[in-house]
């Protein structure tokens, strides 16, 4: 082999090499100090309690806090979180079921709840509730 | 227990499956590393299809999917070892062009990278990322969970893309049925084994093909592109597909470089396609330009009435899947996205604005000049290695597959940017990447099968001894 041929030999997996080997010393700083447990597990275990008193099918609501903008991408992401861990309830986007799950992040009271029509079924922790919505009846 | 049990269980079945499609005229022959790269993604490909068939048209319990997988695993080798006596030479006599040690070690250190950030990667986010909880996992989720099979296809649920097959959300689902628990490591390992075929399917056909070196730079470079181990440890359906492409397009070269192989490589081929259907919907554009490739390929080519009879096979393997998708398709999901609130008139109007060519052709660009995290450019990678080692004097049709079927595939993703319902600039922001992955491993192999043989230990040729000078 010529050394310009063995120079396009060292070229490609140099170039490869380096760009695996970039990206794995990235993850090896970062992954140390990564979240544990990682944010998903975390939010899941917060629904726990809130998904062992739900049936086996059916629709639920969803509300958060009420000055949130409608494209946050934190909220929504946690809007989809809500879903992945309520399955296979479908979790819908809206307050307009009879059932609501809350997912505050900012204090909420029973009062301004009741004031915007909706009845405190039970509380979880972790500003998760479940509501019921009475103009849903 | 009963989780890893399958999950072990399935690459057995693919191999089994392989061996008796394609048979091997001994215990062990030259192209079983090839049958065991493939074994993983066919055998997860099958207990998907059946937990499809069974569980979710059916509705029986996942109790009877897992006993048809052993069942017809053990039907499958059973007949594999049947069809020993009669099989054919199913590789080529072996290649002389070794690899240097230093090449094969910096491919193995390439690996072992890449394995440990993929631990690291999943260790981090055992859910996976936004695709995978809000998508795929997401229905497994449903489909683990559930006592019915409407909530997941729900048009109540439309940002999660409900009309998207099944073969990852199935394939977990039934993991996790076996294992009785949602054990997040059983996703992660499916998705390191079709990541592990991605690499391994391009190394051990090229090793035969064109010997141990080339095989080695192929393994390497396609790792070279980081964003496919970030994607496989995201759990999206990204490099399954990248992995079924792959397959599909390397055991179609494959059979044509080696006739005496038989029909087996093209129906693993055809299904491998299906599969890649199965997978995501972008997998049936892949179908479509494999087909297409192949024509063409089938036309310009000679002995056209021998060589068109491979389309039998190919469509059977595809076929055969196929139908599956298009009973999720037209009995069970809704429409897609993309199309779904389009109409003639709008696709019309797309089509004829030029502006949209304008942007999308500079997406693309730009993304070819930054694809993967490659240190360089990976258009330049390759114009360098192509300036220097030229392509093979003796080139065929059958080496240029790969390419042209990327190249269809990539051409197919720049028609759907046009015909987009969705807003462009978001939809190329957040998809393209993606779908250049896609074609990644594929693309790769195809540049090594046609670069000049310059490993070659016997003496060139005097055509490609005077351009390599």
């Amino acid at each position: 082999m010529t050394p310009r041929l063995l120079g396009a030999v060292l070229f490609v997996s140099a170039v490869s090499l380096l760009s695996v080997g970039r990206f794995f010393f990235q993850i090896a700083d970062f992954y140390p100090k990564a979240p544990s447990p990682d944010g998903v597990t975390d939010f899941d275990r917060r629904f726990q309690a809130l998904r062992s008193m739900l049936p086996p099918k059916g629709i639920i609501g969803y509300m958060t806090d009420p000055d949130t903008p409608a494209n946050d991408t934190n909220a929504q992401a946690e809007y989809y979180l809500t879903q992945y861990a309520l399955a296979p309830i479908v979790v819908v986007n809206s307050p307009d079921q009879r059932f609501v799950v809350g997912n505050f992040h900012n204090a909420v009271t029973t009062g301004s709840l009741r004031d915007r029509g909706f009845k405190l079924v039970r509380e979880f922790g972790n500003g998760i509730a479940l509501l019921e919505n009475e103009k849903a009846h | 227990m009963g989780g890893w049990l399958l999950l072990f269980l399935l690459p057995v079945l693919g191999f089994a499956f392989a061996r008796a499609v394609w048979p091997a005229p001994r215990r062990w022959s030259s192209a079983d590393p090839i049958r065991i790269a493939v074994a993983p993604p066919i055998g997860f490909g099958i207990a998907s299809g059946l937990h499809f068939a069974l569980r979710t048209v059916l509705h029986l319990d996942a109790v009877f999917v897992i006993g048809a997988v052993v069942l017809v695993t053990a039907c499958f080798a059973a007949l594999a070892r049947w069809r020993t006596q009669f099989a054919e030479p199913d590789a080529p006599a072996s290649n002389a062009n070794s690899a240097p040690v230093w090449l094969l070690l910096l491919c193995g250190a390439g690996v072992a990278m890449a394995f440990l950030t993929f631990l690291m990667l999943s260790a981090a986010a055992p859910h996976g990322e936004w695709d995978a909880w809000s998508i795929w996992n997401l229905r497994a989720r449903f489909l683990f969970r559930a006592e019915e099979f409407v909530s997941p296809f729900s048009s109540a649920m439309d940002w999660a893309h409900p009309d998207y097959p099944l073969l990852m959300p199935g394939l977990i689902a039934l993991l996790w049925h076996a294992a009785g628990a949602e054990l997040t490591a059983l996703a992660a390992s499916a998705n390191l084994l079709f990541l592990a075929s991605a690499v391994a399917v391009p190394y051990f056909t090229l090793r035969l093909l064109r010997g141990s070196a080339f095989a080695a730079l192929t393994a390497l470079a396609i790792l070279g592109a980081t964003t496919l181990v970030r994607n496989s440890a995201s759990q999206y359906a990204d490099v399954p597909l990248a992995a079924y492409i792959c397959i599909a397009g390397i055991l179609l070269v494959y059979r044509l470089e080696v006739a005496s192989a038989g029909f087996g490589p093209v129906f693993l081929a055809g299904l491998s396609a299906g599969f890649a259907a199965w997978t995501k919907n972008e997998g049936l554009l892949f179908c479509a330009s494999l087909i297409i490739a192949f024509l063409v390929y089938l036309t310009i080519g000679r002995d056209f009435e021998r060589r068109v009879l491979l389309l039998l096979p190919l469509a059977a393997g595809a076929l055969a899947v196929l139908a599956l998708v298009g009973h999720f398709k037209f009995r069970i999901a809704p429409p897609n996205d993309l199309v779904n609130v389009s109409n003639s008139a709008l696709f019309g109007a797309r089509m004829h604005d030029f502006n949209r060519y304008w942007v999308i052709f500079w997406a693309f660009a730009g993304e070819f000049l930054t694809f993967g995290h490659i240190l360089l450019p990976p258009v330049i990678v390759f114009g360098v290695w192509f300036a220097i080692v030229r392509l093979r004097p003796n080139l065929t049709g059958a080496a240029l597959l790969p390419l042209a079927i990327a190249t269809l595939q990539l051409g197919g993703y720049f028609a759907i940017y046009l015909l987009t319902s969705k807003d462009l600039d978001w939809h190329l922001n957040t998809a393209l990447p993606r779908l250049l992955l896609h074609v990644w491993p594929l693309a790769v192999t195809g540049v090594f099968l046609i670069s000049g043989d310059i490993f070659a230990q016997t003496p060139q040729p005097a055509a490609t001894n005077s351009r390599s000078k």
